[in-house]
C-alpha cells in the first residue's frame, strides 16, 4: 500500500460509520413495533459501539489491545443478551400472543 | 327629774307592740280570736295616759313646766365628728294630750270593732294591724327626734296601707291602698329632703338642736324657707292637703273603724302634729329684726307659714264644696275630714299652732264619733253606704242618731259644742293675721285675707253638707222600706264608744262660748310659748346654759298669746293683740251665723222642700255639680299627667335597655362572631389554601408527569436518548463556555 | 387558719360530692348542706372574733412573719441589721399616710444601706418579701384587718397566698355563708343532675369566699375567675328557655371585665419595680402613684367591677342572667356576686387610686369632670333608670332584677359622696340588698314553682290563697322599698344624707363635694321604687283570683319557710338595730375614707 493521501481512511471515517450505525440502530429501536426487530436494532447499537472502540484503539493507542478485547466482550455480551432477550420475548409472546411492543404496556401508570 | 312620764310613755307605746307580735302569730288560737288582747293593751295605755293627763297636764295651770326627756344612741357613724342618731323620748303637755287622744280613740275603735267586724274573715289579723298602728302612732308622738318621727311616720303609712287594703280581694281596695302609700311617699320625699337639709345644717335631728340652730342664724333665710316647705310637704301628703289629698277619699275602702281611727282622728292628724312641733322652724327668720321669728314673736311674716295657711285654707274650701255633692256617707265624711284638716293646717299657718292643735283635738273626738256612727248605720243597713237609700232612721237607731247629731253640731261650730271653740280660735287668729298685715302694708292685704275668707265660707258649707247628711239619713221618710224594716240599733260594744265620743264632743272644750269656763285649758298648756319654752329651758334637753338663757331672754315671743301685753313688747305684737281681742266676739258671731246659715239652708232644701230640684240642668249649679262629682278632675289629672308620664318613661327606658343598650352588647357579640367567621374564612382560604394549594399543585404535577410512564419501552428509550442529548449538549456548552 | 377553712371547706366538700355516686341523691344533698352549715358557723365565729380582737395581734403576726423571713434567709448579722433598718424606715413612712415619694424596694434598700447587687437569690427574695410585708403591715393595721394568713404559692412571681378579713369583707363573708346555706336548702328538689348542681354550688361558694378574703391580687383574680365557671353552668344547664344565650352573655361580659382587671394587675406589678401582687402593699404605696397611672388604673378596674355591680351601661347581662337562671342561682347571683363588684370598687378603686377618689384628676366634661361626678352620675342613672325599667317589666323576676340594678345605684352614689355617712350607707346598702333581694328572688321562685309562669298581669289574688307566703313577701318587698323599721331604709337614708352633706363637708377636707342637684335627681328613685313594688304586690297578691288553678296552690312548705323566715327576721333585726352592722364596719370604712382625705391635702 504506500502513500495513498487522498481518502486516507482515518479515525473520523470510522467514527462516522459508527455514528451512522448508532443512529440507525437507535431509530430501529425507537420505531419498530416488533420486539424481534427491536432486538436487531439493539445489535446494531452494540456493534456501532464496538466499531467505535476498535477505531479508537487503532488510531489513539495502537500498541494496546484494550479496545479490541472490549469488542470481544461486547460481542459475547450481545450474544448472551440476545439469547436472554429472545427468551423474554418468547415468554411475553405466550402471554399477550403478539410480538407488538405497543401491546406490552402493563407497566403503564 | 321625774322619769315616771317617760316610763309610762314607753310602756304605753310598748304594750300595743307586744300585743301586735302575739296577735299576729297566735291570734288565731286565742279565745275570741284574740280581740281582747290589743283592746286591753290599748285600754291599759289609755288608763296610763289619762293618769298622766290628769296629774301632769290638768294638775297645773300651764301643765308640765319642763318636758321629761330620755335618749339612747341608736346609730353612730364616723370617728372624728360622728354622725349620731338618737332614739329620743320627750313627754310634755302636747305629747300627753296626743297620747290621750290616740289611746282613747284607738281603744274606742277597738271596742267598736269587736261589734262591727264580728264574723269577718281575718278578724284576728284586723286587730293585729290596729295594734301595730297604735304602736306606730304612739311612737310618733313620744319622740323628739325628727328622724325617729319620720320612721314612725312611714310605719303609720304602712299600717294605713295594710288596713285600707284589708279587703284586698277587691280590686278597688287594692288600688286604694297602693294609692295611699304612693301619695304619701311623694310627700315623704319632700319631707326627707327637708330632713337632709336639717342634717347638714344642724348636724342633729333633735328638736332643741333644730330650734336653736334657727336662733343662732345657722340657716340662710332662703334655705330655711325651702327646708320649711320641704318639711311641710310631708304634712301635705299625710294630712291630705291639696293636691295630695286624693288618697283619703279612696281610703274609705277600708273598714269603717279604720276610717275612724286612722283617717279621721290620728294618722292624718300626724301631719298637723308634726308642723305644730316644728313651728319654731317654720316660723322662720325675721329679717327686719335680724333674729329668728321665734324670738321676736313675729310669726306672721314667715313665707313658709303663709304658704301653709294658703294651702290649708284652700283645702278647707275645696274639700267642703266636693262634700256637698257626695252620696256615699263615708265619702262625705272623708271630704269633711280633708276640709277640717285644712282648718288645722291653716291655724298653724296664721301663727297659732295651739289653735290648730285644739281643733285637732276636738275634731278627733267628733269625727271619730261621726265615722263610728256611720259604721253603725252601715251595719244596720246591711252594708249600704249610699244615703239615697236611707231616711227616717232616727226612730230605728236612737243612740246612733243622738250621738251623730251631737257630733254634727260640734262639727258645724254651733255654740255650746266643742267644735265652736276650736274653730273660733282658728278664725280669730286668721282675722288678726289679716289685720296685722293690713297694718303692716297700709293697704287691704287681700292675699292675707284669703285664709280667713276660705275658712269662713267653708264653715258655712260644712254645716250645709253635714246637715244634708243628717237629714238624709235620719229624717223624712225611708227610701228603701225593706232595708228600713231590717234596721236595728247596734250592740253595746258599738254604742258605748259613740256615747263617750259624743260626750267629749260636747264638753271637750269646756262650756263652749267665748270666754266660757274651761275653754282655755288647751291653749294655756299648748301655746308655743309653753311648749317650746318648756323644751328650750329644760336642762335635760338643752345642756348648754347659755342656750337656755338665750331662749329665756328672748322675751318677745313669750308675749304673743298672753292676755296683757307689756309695754316693752314690739309694736307688731301689740297690734296683733289688739286685733285679736277685738276679733273674738265678731268672729264668734260671724262663724255662728255661717253655721246657722248652712243649717238653715240644708233644712230648707232637704227637709221642707224635699224632692224639689234646685239644680236646673244646663245651669251654673249643674256645671258645678258635674265638677264636684268628678272631684274637680284632680284624680284624672294625676292619672293623665304624672302617672301616665311615668309609665311612658318606664316603657321608654325598658325599650332603650332592650333595643339600644343591649344592641350594643349583642352587636359586640355579633361583631365577635363576624370576626370569627372572617378569620375562619381567611384561615380556610388563605392560610390553609396555601397548604392545600401546594398539595394540589403536587398532585396535578404528578398527574401530568405520570403520563410519561406509558409502559412502552420504546418511549423510555426515546426519553433516555433525549435526556442524554440534553446532558451532552449542556456539558459541552458548559465546559467550552469561553 | 379560719380563713382558709372558710374558703376551702366548700371545695373539699365539692370534691367529696363528686366522688359520691349520682344515685345517692340524699347523701349528696346532706353532705353539701353539712359543709355549708359548717362554713356558716365558722363565719359566725369570724364575726364574733372580729369584734373582740384588736389590731395589735395582727401587727404581731406581721412582725413574726417578717422576722421569720429575715431569719430564714439572712445569716449574716450585719445584713440582718440592715434589713431591720429597712423595716423600721418603712414603718416610719407607713405612719405618715400621704408620703408621695418612691416607696419601692429599691429605694428602701438604699435607705437601709443594702447593696442589692451583692445579695444572692434567696436574700434578694427575702428583701423583697420583707419590704412587701412591712408595707402591708401599715395598711393592715389602719384598715383594722384582724385575721391574716400568710403562705407562699408561686414564688417566682411573688404570688403569695395572703388572706385577710376586715370590717368590709367579713359581713360579706357572713352573708355569703348564710345565703349558701339557704340556697342549698332551697335547691333540695333539683332532680336533674343533682350531683353536678351541688358540686358546682360548693365550688362557687369557695370562689366567693376567696374573692372577699384574698389580699393578693393574683389570688383575688384566680378566685374571681373561679366564680365565673360554676355560674355559667348553673345558668346554662339548669336555667330557663334562653339559658344558653344568658349564660354565654354573662360569662363573656364578665370575662371582658376580668381582662381589664388583669391588665391593671400586671401594670401594678411592673410599676416602678415593685414586682408585687400584694394588695395591702400597693395600697400603702398608692399615694405615690402618678395621676396618669391612677386615672387609667381607675378606669380599668372600675369598668371591670362596674360590669359586676352592675352599672349602666354595662348592666344588660343582669336581666337575662337572672331571669334564665334557676332560683337558687339567682339568689346567690343577686345576693353575693353583685357585691363582688361593689367590694372590688371599695377595696381597689378606693384603696389604689386615692387621687382619683378626691376628685383631683380631671376628666373631660362629658364624663363628669372628675371621677367623683362620674361615679355619682352613673349611680343616679342606675337608681332612676333601673327603677323605670323595673316598672315596665311584665316578668316578675325581670322586675326584681332591674330593682337590683336600681338598688346598687345607691352604693355608687354613697361612695361618690366620700363622707362618713355616705360611704357607710353604701356598704350597708350592699349588705342589706343582699338580704332583701335574696328574699325577693326566693319569693318569685316560690310562686313560679306553683304557677309555672311569672307574668305579673296574669297573677291575682294570691294573698287570699297563701297568707303566710304573703306575709313574708310583704316583709321582703317593703324592705326593698325602704320602709323604716326594715333594713333597706337606713342604708338609703344614710346614702342620701351623705350625698347631700357632701357639698359642704367634703370641700372642707379637700375632697370634691357632690353638688346638690345630684341628690335631687336621685330623689325620684324613692317614689319610683315604691311605685313599681307596690304595683307588683297589687297585681300578684291582691284582687280577686285571676285563675282557677290558683285555688290549688298550697301555702309555704317547711323548706320554703326555712329559707324565707330567717331572711325576713334579719331584715327586721337589721332595720331596727342597724348599729349591729354599722358598728362593725365603722373602723375599716373610716380608715378608707380618711386615707383618701389624707391624700387630698397634697
Amino acid at each position: 500500500m504506500g502513500g495513498n493521501t487522498f481518502m486516507d481512511i482515518g479515525l473520523g471515517h470510522y467514527l462516522a460509520v459508527s455514528a451512522i450505525l448508532f443512529a440507525l440502530g437507535l431509530i430501529v429501536v425507537m420505531t419498530r413495533r416488533n420486539a424481534i426487530g427491536i432486538l436487531m436494532g439493539l445489535e446494531l447499537l452494540l456493534n456501532a459501539a464496538g466499531i467505535n472502540f476498535v477505531a479508537f484503539n487503532r488510531f489513539s493507542a495502537p500498541e494496546r489491545m484494550d479496545g479490541q478485547i472490549f469488542v470481544i466482550f461486547i460481542v459475547i455480551l450481545a450474544a448472551a443478551e440476545a439469547a436472554t432477550a429472545l427468551a423474554l420475548v418468547l415468554n411475553i409472546y405466550h402471554q399477550i400472543h403478539t410480538a407488538n411492543v405497543d401491546e406490552a404496556h402493563l407497566l403503564k401508570q | 327629774m321625774d322619769q315616771t312620764p317617760i316610763l309610762l310613755a314607753l310602756l304605753i307605746t310598748a304594750l300595743p307592740l307586744c300585743a301586735f307580735v302575739i296577735q299576729v302569730f297566735f291570734g288565731r288560737f286565742l279565745p275570741r280570736q284574740g280581740d281582747w288582747l290589743p283592746t286591753s293593751a290599748v285600754g291599759a295605755g289609755l288608763v296610763m295616759s289619762l293618769y298622766l293627763f290628769f296629774t301632769q297636764v290638768l294638775g297645773a295651770p300651764h301643765g308640765m313646766e319642763h318636758p321629761a326627756f330620755w335618749k339612747m344612741t341608736w346609730l353612730s357613724i364616723g370617728e372624728t365628728s360622728p354622725f349620731v342618731v338618737n332614739f329620743e323620748v320627750m313627754i310634755d303637755n302636747l305629747s300627753i294630750v296626743m297620747l290621750v287622744v290616740v289611746t282613747l280613740v284607738s281603744f274606742l275603735v277597738h271596742l267598736f270593732s269587736t261589734g262591727y267586724m264580728k264574723g269577718e274573715e281575718r278578724y284576728n289579723r284586723f286587730f293585729a294591724y290596729l295594734a301595730l298602728f297604735t304602736f306606730s302612732m304612739l311612737g310618733l308622738i313620744i319622740t323628739s327626734s325628727m328622724l325617729m318621727l319620720f320612721i314612725f311616720w312611714e310605719l303609720v303609712g304602712l299600717c294605713s296601707y295594710l288596713l285600707i287594703g284589708f279587703y284586698f280581694t277587691k280590686d278597688s281596695a287594692a288600688a286604694a291602698c297602693k294609692k295611699a302609700f304612693l301619695t304619701n311617699r311623694v310627700g315623704d320625699t319632700g319631707f326627707f329632703l327637708g330632713l337632709m337639709m336639717i342634717a347638714t345644717v344642724v348636724g342633729s335631728f333633735s328638736f332643741p338642736d333644730i330650734f336653736d340652730s334657727v336662733r343662732q342664724g345657722m340657716w340662710s333665710p332662703t334655705l330655711l324657707t325651702i327646708a320649711g316647705i320641704c318639711i311641710f310637704m310631708g304634712a301635705v301628703s299625710k294630712s291630705a292637703q291639696f293636691p295630695l289629698h286624693v288618697w283619703l277619699p279612696d281610703a274609705m275602702e277600708g273598714p269603717t273603724p279604720v276610717s275612724a281611727l286612722i283617717h279621721a282622728a290620728t294618722m292624718v292628724a300626724a301631719g298637723v302634729y308634726m308642723i305644730v312641733r316644728m313651728f319654731p322652724f317654720l316660723a322662720g327668720w325675721d329679717a327686719e329684726a335680724g333674729q329668728s321669728a321665734m324670738m321676736t314673736g313675729n310669726y306672721f311674716e314667715s313665707d313658709t307659714l303663709f304658704l301653709i295657711a294658703m294651702v290649708g285654707g284652700f283645702t278647707a274650701i275645696f274639700a267642703a264644696t266636693i262634700a256637698v255633692a257626695q252620696y256615699d256617707i263615708k265619702k262625705v265624711l272623708a271630704y269633711s275630714t280633708v276640709s277640717q284638716l285644712g282648718y288645722m293646717v291653716m291655724g298653724v299657718g296664721v301663727g297659732s299652732p295651739a289653735a290648730g292643735m285644739y281643733h285637732l283635738f276636738t275634731h278627733a273626738m267628733f269625727k271619730a264619733c261621726l265615722f263610728l256612727g256611720s259604721g253603725s248605720i252601715i251595719l244596720a243597713m246591711h252594708h249600704e253606704q249610699d244615703m239615697r237609700k236611707m231616711g227616717g232612721l232616727r226612730k230605728k237607731l236612737p243612740i246612733t242618731h243622738i250621738t251623730f247629731l251631737l257630733a254634727t253640731l260640734a262639727l258645724s261650730g254651733v255654740p255650746f259644742f266643742s267644735g265652736m271653740i276650736s274653730k273660733e280660735a282658728v278664725l280669730t287668729q286668721a282675722y288678726a293675721y289679716w289685720e296685722y298685715h293690713k297694718h303692716l302694708s297700709g293697704g287691704l292685704a287681700l292675699e292675707r285675707f284669703l285664709p280667713f275668707l276660705f275658712c269662713l265660707v267653708a264653715a258655712a258649707f260644712t254645716a250645709f253638707y253635714m246637715f244634708r247628711l243628717v237629714i238624709g239619713i235620719f229624717y223624712g221618710k225611708p227610701r228603701d222600706q225593706h232595708a228600713y224594716d231590717h234596721a236595728h240599733e247596734s250592740p253595746r260594744t258599738m254604742t258605748i264608744p259613740l256615747m263617750v265620743l259624743a260626750a267629749i264632743a260636747v264638753i271637750g272644750a269646756g262650756i263652749a262660748v267665748p270666754g266660757g269656763p274651761g275653754t282655755d285649758w288647751f291653749e294655756n298648756r299648748n301655746a308655743p310659748e309653753v311648749v317650746v319654752g318648756g323644751m328650750m329651758s329644760s336642762e335635760a334637753m338643752v345642756p348648754s346654759t347659755e342656750v337656755r338663757e338665750a331662749w329665756e331672754s328672748g322675751a318677745a315671743w313669750h308675749d304673743v298669746h298672753v292676755e296683757e301685753v307689756p309695754e316693752t313688747a314690739p309694736p307688731a305684737i301689740k297690734e296683733f293683740h289688739h286685733a285679736y281681742h277685738l276679733a273674738h266676739w265678731p268672729t264668734f258671731l260671724l262663724a255662728t251665723l255661717c253655721g246657722i246659715l248652712g243649717i238653715a239652708l240644708a233644712y230648707w232644701i232637704f227637709f221642707f222642700n224635699r224632692g224639689k230640684e234646685y239644680v236646673k240642668p244646663g245651669g251654673i249649679l249643674d256645671t258645678w255639680r258635674v265638677w264636684l262629682v268628678n272631684l274637680y278632675y284632680v284624680d284624672d289629672i294625676f292619672k293623665a299627667v304624672p302617672i301616665a308620664f311615668t309609665h311612658w318613661m318606664a316603657r321608654l327606658c325598658a325599650a332603650i335597655d332592650r333595643v339600644v343598650v343591649d344592641s350594643v352588647v349583642n352587636g359586640a357579640g355579633i361583631l365577635g362572631m363576624v370576626f370569627a367567621w372572617v378569620a375562619g374564612k381567611i384561615d380556610y382560604w388563605a392560610v390553609d389554601g396555601a397548604v392545600r394549594g401546594t398539595g394540589e399543585l403536587v398532585l396535578a404535577g404528578g398527574e401530568r408527569v405520570r403520563r410519561i410512564q406509558t409502559g412502552r419501552i420504546q418511549d423510555y428509550v426515546g426519553l433516555t436518548v433525549f435526556g442524554m442529548t440534553i446532558v451532552f449538549v449542556v456539558v459541552m456548552v458548559w465546559t467550552n463556555w469561553n | 387558719m379560719l380563713l382558709t377553712l372558710v374558703t376551702f371547706i366548700p371545695l373539699i366538700a365539692a370534691l367529696v360530692v363528686l366522688c359520691i355516686p349520682k344515685e345517692q341523691k340524699d347523701i349528696i344533698k346532706w353532705t353539701s348542706m353539712g359543709a355549708a352549715v359548717v362554713t356558716f358557723i365558722i363565719s359566725c365565729q369570724l364575726i364574733m372574733g372580729y369584734r373582740s380582737g384588736g389590731t395589735d395581734s395582727v401587727a404581731e403576726k406581721f412582725d413574726g412573719q417578717i422576722q421569720s423571713v429575715i431569719d430564714d434567709n439572712v445569716a449574716d448579722t450585719a445584713l440582718k441589721a440592715s434589713f431591720q433598718k429597712g423595716v423600721q424606715a418603712i414603718e416610719a413612712d407607713n405612719v405618715d399616710d400621704a408620703v408621695g415619694a418612691d416607696r419601692g424596694p429599691v429605694h428602701y434598700a438604699e435607705v437601709a444601706g443594702i447593696d442589692l447587687k451583692s445579695l444572692d437569690a434567696a436574700q434578694s427574695k427575702a428583701w423583697h418579701e420583707t419590704w412587701e410585708l412591712s408595707m402591708a403591715k401599715g395598711a393592715a393595721a389602719s384598715e383594722h384587718i384582724r385575721f391574716v394568713e400568710f403562705g407562699h404559692w408561686i414564688d417566682g412571681f411573688n404570688i403569695r397566698y395572703f388572706m385577710g378579713g376586715d370590717g368590709l369583707s367579713l359581713p360579706l363573708i357572713w352573708l355569703t355563708a348564710l345565703l349558701s346555706v339557704l340556697c342549698l336548702a332551697y335547691s333540695w328538689n333539683i332532680t336533674k343532675a343533682t350531683k353536678a348542681y351541688f358540686a358546682l354550688f360548693l365550688i362557687l361558694e369557695t370562689g366567693l369566699m376567696g374573692v372577699f378574703l384574698a389580699l393578693d391580687f393574683f389570688l383575688f383574680y384566680v378566685f374571681w375567675e373561679i366564680v365565673l365557671l360554676p355560674m355559667y353552668f348553673l345558668i346554662g344547664f339548669w336555667g330557663g328557655p334562653r339559658r344558653i344565650y344568658a349564660s354565654i352573655k354573662f360569662f363573656i361580659y364578665t370575662l371582658v371585665g376580668s381582662v381589664l382587671m388583669l391588665i391593671c394587675m400586671l401594670a401594678l406589678y411592673f410599676h416602678n419595680g415593685f414586682d408585687t401582687f400584694n394588695i395591702l402593699t400597693l395600697m400603702e404605696a398608692a399615694p405615690g402613684f402618678s395621676q396618669t397611672m391612677q386615672m387609667w388604673m381607675f378606669f380599668g378596674l372600675f369598668i371591670a367591677f362596674a360590669i359586676k355591680v352592675p352599672i349602666f351601661p354595662f348592666h344588660t347581662w343582669l336581666p337575662d342572667a337572672h331571669v334564665q337562671a334557676p332560683t337558687a342561682a339567682s339568689v346567690i347571683l343577686a345576693g353575693v356576686l353583685l357585691k363582688m363588684g361593689g367590694y372590688g370598687i371599695f377595696r381597689f378603686n378606693l384603696g389604689l387610686c386615692p387621687d382619683a377618689m378626691t376628685g383631683a384628676i380631671q376628666l373631660p366634661m362629658w364624663l363628669g369632670g372628675n371621677f367623683i361626678m362620674f361615679m355619682a352620675i352613673l349611680g343616679v342613672i342606675n337608681i332612676v333608670y333601673g327603677a323605670l325599667c323595673a316598672m315596665a317589666q311584665k316578668d316578675f323576676k325581670s322586675m326584681v332584677a332591674y330593682s337590683s340594678i336600681s338598688h346598687m345605684g345607691y352604693v355608687l352614689l354613697g361612695l361618690a359622696a366620700m363622707t362618713d355617712a355616705g360611704v357607710q350607707g353604701a356598704v350597708l346598702q350592699m349588705f342589706n340588698h343582699g338580704l332583701s333581694s335574696a328574699m325577693m328572688f326566693l319569693i318569685v321562685g316560690v310562686i313560679y314553682e306553683r304557677a309555672h309562669h311569672r307574668n305579673l298581669n296574669k297573677f291575682g289574688g294570691i294573698g287570699a290563697q297563701m297568707p303566710y307566703y304573703t306575709g313574708l313577701a310583704t316583709i321582703g318587698f317593703f324592705a326593698s322599698l325602704g320602709l323604716p323599721g326594715l333594713n333597706g331604709f337606713i342604708s338609703e337614708a344614710l346614702v342620701f344624707m351623705g350625698a347631700w352633706n357632701s357639698h359642704t363637708a367634703s370641700p372642707a377636707v379637700g375632697v370634691f363635694g357632690l353638688p346638690t342637684w345630684i341628690v335631687f335627681l336621685a330623689l325620684p328613685g324613692i317614689v319610683l321604687t315604691a311605685a313599681y313594688i307596690l304595683w307588683a304586690v297589687q297585681r300578684v297578691f291582691m284582687g280577686p283570683l285571676k285563675s282557677e288553678t290558683y285555688k290549688t296552690f298550697k301555702d309555704l312548705s317547711f323548706r320554703e319557710v326555712f329559707v324565707l323566715a330567717p331572711l325576713g327576721l334579719l331584715c327586721i333585726v337589721f332595720g331596727v338595730w342597724p348599729q349591729l352592722i354599722l358598728g362593725f364596719m365603722n373602723d375599716t370604712l373610716n380608715t378608707l375614707v380618711s386615707s383618701v382625705i389624707a391624700v387630698a391635702g397634697n
